[in-house]
């Protein structure tokens, strides 16, 4: 099965089950827009917890929509098959992550550039907002792909792959929460973009091959 | 040429099945029979390379099938337990994703009239009845132009037209130097084999 076949594959299921992608952008939509009705429009506040808001909705609704990247394909049989067809597994995974993101976080990056605003977050911080997500929900798709492929075998995962994404994902809440923080105080936030840079090509390089690794012993 | 070496499987030391040899050359059909978990699945995925047997080892052609994992692969088509098809998509679309474009379109109808499949083929995989569920999936791997075949319980759900129908198909396949390895656990869905393993007994039949 050739790479190209792998992605028309998921764009044409994915169009089919868009209800998958659609709930976890709503989540994402209803958690973040829930902070400033809950807290109030105080500006001084919002613009504090935009950054850490972001991550975290960000994070859940990654959670959430990881469980469909494999297990149907699992439950159906489509997984082995495309272990058997296929010359390298590690560079199919990376291809379905990559989709995976494309579909799922591209999606919510967009929204969160608008929900931004209601955190009265503008100009250049919008940027910031956008870049930082960029850069750390590549991070958190790769992580929670991992998870995922770890509780495959699993008939009902629930907050399993909660408690092994949460802990390994605090650094990029942490540099993430910050970069934003920094941008909207007009501070130089180059640091923590570096390491969320770092974290992301560290968890892109090594997370389909680990990923590829615990789908082969969950098939087994 | 397929030749594996004494296989041997072992899961929480239980033994799954052993002492598993045979020589599979080209046109020749290898049966696995046994009744239920007697471990006919487990042996037809380890000749997958989906399980590593605990010891012994699977040969094509004088070398390790793990050594050239990758042409290995290249040679198989599996049919497994599931049929690994999508429920979201239809019949021919599913034909189409798990095939790539290149397959003999012609070839395809014909398959399809044959099993009458061809009314069906725009309609969604999940509103199909079993039986056509396992056409379809059969459909895929005689497509697939592979030479060694690979089918756990071919038959399941099948009619007896369409079970006397891939009896031709099979024929032909060896004839042109193509291999199959079936496993099967009732005598009467079984089609002509030249080998047989039973995993009951542990009784070779040449």
């Amino acid at each position: 099965m050739l790479l190209r076949d792998i992605i028309r594959r998921d764009v044409k299921i994915s169009i089919r089950r868009s209800t998958d992608v659609l709930t976890g952008l709503i989540f994402f939509l209803l958690i973040a827009l829930i902070f400033p009705l809950a807290a109030g429009t105080e500006k001084d506040l919002l613009l504090k917890i935009v950054g850490p808001v972001m991550l975290i909705s960000a994070l859940l609704a990654s959670m959430m929509s990881i469980q469909n990247i494999f297990k149907p394909d699992y439950i159906n049989g489509s997984l082995e098959q495309m272990m058997i067809t296929t010359n390298s597994f590690s560079a199919l995974i990376a291809v379905k992550i990559m989709m995976f993101w494309i579909i799922f976080s591209m999606p919510l990056i967009l929204i969160a550039s608008f929900i931004a605003s209601a955190y009265y977050v503008t100009g250049f911080s919008i940027f910031t907002v956008v870049l930082t997500l960029v850069l750390s929900t590549l991070s958190l798709v790769n992580l929670s792909a991992f998870a995922a492929s770890l509780t495959l075998a699993i008939r009902n995962p629930g907050a399993l792959i909660s408690l092994i994404v949460i802990p390994l994902s605090l650094p990029i809440i942490i540099f993430g929460s910050k970069a934003i923080e920094y941008s909207i105080l007009s501070m130089d936030n180059s640091g923590p973009l570096y390491f969320l840079t770092g974290m992301m090509f560290f968890t892109c390089t090594l997370g389909p091959l680990v990923t590829a690794s615990a789908i082969k012993i969950s098939i087994d | 040429m397929l030749q594996t070496e004494s296989l041997e499987l072992f899961r929480n030391d239980v033994p799954i099945y052993s002492n598993i040899s045979f020589n599979l050359i080209q046109g020749q059909h290898l049966v696995f029979s046994g009744s239920k978990g007697s471990g006919k699945t487990c042996l037809i995925r380890t000749l997958c390379c989906l399980t590593n047997p605990s010891s012994g080892c699977i040969k094509w052609n004088k070398s390790n099938v793990y050594s050239i994992y990758n042409d290995y692969l290249d040679l198989i088509a599996y049919l497994g337990h599931k049929n690994g098809l999508i429920d979201e998509l239809t019949l021919m679309e599913n034909i189409e994703v798990t095939l790539g474009k290149n397959f003999d379109r012609s070839e395809l109808t014909n398959l399809l009239e044959n099993f009458n499949l061809f009314a069906h083929k725009d309609i969604l995989y999940s509103n199909l009845s079993n039986g056509q569920k396992r056409k379809t999936a059969l459909i895929r791997v005689i497509l697939s132009s592979k030479q060694l075949w690979i089918m756990d319980e071919p038959f399941t759900n099948l009619d007896v037209d369409s079970i006397a129908f891939i009896d031709i198909i099979i024929n032909s396949h060896l004839n042109k130097g193509g291999m199959l390895i079936s496993a099967s656990h009732s005598p009467e869905n079984r089609i002509d084999c030249d080998l047989e393993i039973n995993l009951d007994g542990m009784i070779h039949v040449a």
